[in-house]
């Protein structure tokens, strides 16, 4: 599982998100926001005059990403220039707005890693042996000032140098993003730069959390919903199970339930209301098709996977809806003319949400507690509502195997047996996913049932979380 | 030495600052360290609205602002040498 490392990226972000919403409710928002790079990075940085015009650059972008724009739309604008154009991005009709992907890389931020290449590092004792000069096939290693170095013109990136050095002191930089996708689907440009082949990405948000330069972005919805709340019109909240612990150890459901009404949110569902309905539907087609195998349709990112890069097996989708859907198909029965908007750890569900034209607005965990802070909401000084009927099970979808767990819960009750006998395999993580997939199409594995999540240990380790998985994790084994 | 009280805030802001970075290192302290301090976990100081940055933690009263977890093992350690 993820550790959830608090990194300047992170806090850079959620500062943002923070002011911009601040700003909204404050209604100096028009007048304020060309300013607000410097308000973030300010003078006093502490990193000198060049870091601070850089890092104002940076954040000049993530704005637009916070607003929901289309960069390839706004990138030569100004902020100033975005102004007049505000009151139609909030309301959501601005042709600037962003209806096309999930993840983006920031051309001007990427900092072109130089992936792949070899290094003789400060470790290298310039010792006798030269062993890497001999395991070298290209003669690639020379001596440069006395003291070894790779000649990158000549390396052709075999590795074995560095096998060969006792020390250690040849090493592989490698590109973080690159490394992080499970889906092949990042690529290096002529000029250097890194980009997201559509075709191939799945918005599972691994290179969006592993960037350290923060190059990689998502579209932001949270203002334009903050705005369709402080309109008053009439909202519904939805929060996934990953929701447990997310708001800190003061927080319960409960509260985090009565904080969104709070806000403004006309109510709010958990989704395991939707996960009871997909896991009973689910083990009702176990029930109905006992020869087949089923792959689990609640991770929007696998699914994406197999449709994309596996579509022999696209048949094998499971013909329920997601949890999300479900809830939201149900709260519209009731609400025909409310908007729904869904809170969850995800950036792959506004993928969904927008091939599916539902939900109206996904936002992330982070995205909603700095609308909180904005609001001065504080969860941990309310009673609580009630909760809704749900089981334990539904809760446990948000961590890897909890889907499982929870079909095999209905197979149990569906067939009043005490125990059922499924063949289910577990995938955690996407290169998990893409390897089981890989043995299904090969016939080496043959499960009822292959679960599949994007995010290693599940959603609790999605790409919006609050929390160390870990830590989400041992509260959600309580609910 | 008497007992420090030592205050977490975990209210929403400190939060998203990421206060919960903070309770992790409180995890991580050795008993002996843990035996010197009183901890507690508080709401909302209310000082995170005013001009204070955000995560916020009080050693008997006294507010530290924009506290990362290297500054609070810091501050503790500190405050134990003391």
């Amino acid at each position: 599982m993820r550790k959830l490392v608090l990194n300047k990226v992170i806090t850079g972000r959620r500062r943002l998100y923070l002011e911009l919403a601040s700003m909204y409710l404050d209604g100096t928002i028009k007048d304020e926001i060309p300013k607000l790079p410097a308000k973030l990075i300010p003078e006093e940085h502490g990193e000198g005059r060049i870091r601070v015009f850089y890092e104002r650059e940076i954040m000049k972008e993530k704005i637009k990403y916070a607003l929901c724009l289309d960069h390839s739309k706004v990138k030569n604008l100004e902020l100033y220039e975005i102004k007049d154009e505000l009151d139609s991005i909030l309301d959501g009709d601005s042709e600037l707005i962003d209806r096309e992907k999930e993840i983006d890389i920031i051309d001007k931020v990427c900092n072109e890693c130089p992936g792949g290449r070899f290094y003789v590092t400060d470790l290298c004792r310039n010792c006798v042996a030269r062993s890497c000069m001999s395991s070298c096939p290209k003669n690639a290693i020379k001596l440069v000032g006395g003291k070894v170095s790779i000649d990158q013109n000549l390396c052709v990136k075999c590795g074995m140098c560095e096998k060969a050095c006792p020390y250690h002191a040849i090493m592989k930089l490698g590109t973080p993003c690159e490394l992080a996708c499970g889906a092949s689907a990042l690529q290096r440009k002529d000029e250097g730069t890194m980009s997201v082949k559509q075709d191939n990405c799945v918005s599972c948000g691994a290179c969006y959390v592993e960037c350290p330069f923060g190059a990689i972005e998502t579209p932001s919805q949270m203002m334009q919903v903050l705005h369709k709340i402080e309109s008053k019109e009439e909202v519904i909240a939805i929060f996934a199970p990953a929701a447990v612990a997310q708001f800190g150890r003061m927080v319960n459901m409960n509260q985090f339930k009565e904080a969104l009404v709070e806000f403004g949110f006309a109510s709010a569902v958990e989704v395991t209301v939707g996960a009871d309905i997909v896991a009973e539907k689910e083990a009702q087609h176990l029930l109905d098709h006992p020869d087949e195998t089923m792959l689990t349709s609640c991770c929007p990112s696998f699914v994406s996977h197999i449709r994309k890069n596996h579509e022999q097996l696209a048949d094998m989708i499971s013909p329920v809806a997601s949890p999300m859907i479900e809830t939201y198909l149900k709260i519209k029965e009731e609400n025909p003319n409310a908007k729904v908007v869904f809170i969850g750890p995800c950036i792959s569900k506004k993928k969904e949400a927008r091939e599916n034209t539902m939900p109206d607005y996904v936002i992330t965990f982070e995205e909603m507690a700095s609308l909180f802070a904005a609001k001065k909401i504080e969860p941990g000084e309310m009673k609580g509502f009630d909760l809704s009927d749900s089981t334990s099970e539904a809760w446990k979808f948000a961590s890897s195997g909890g889907v499982t767990n929870a079909v095999v819960h209905y197979l149990k009750e569906l067939t009043g047996k005490d125990t059922v006998q499924i063949n289910a395999e577990i995938a955690n993580g996407l290169k998990e996913c893409d390897s089981k997939l890989k043995e299904i199409k090969n016939k080496k594995i043959c499960p009822n049932v292959l679960e599949g999540m994007a995010c290693f240990g599940g959603c609790i380790s999605g790409p919006g979380v609050l929390i160390d998985p870990k830590i989400a994790n041992i509260s959600l084994k309580k609910m | 030495m008497s007992k420090k009280l030592v205050e977490i805030c975990v209210g929403t802001t400190c939060h998203v600052m990421g206060a919960h970075a903070l309770s992790e290192i409180y995890d991580e302290l050795s008993d002996e360290m843990k035996s010197k301090f009183d901890f507690k976990y508080s709401l909302c100081f209310g000082d995170c609205h005013e001009k204070a940055k955000p995560p916020l933690i009080k050693v008997d009263g006294e507010l530290y602002q924009a506290v990362n977890p290297d500054m609070f093992r810091d501050i503790l350690e500190k405050i134990v040498k003391e």
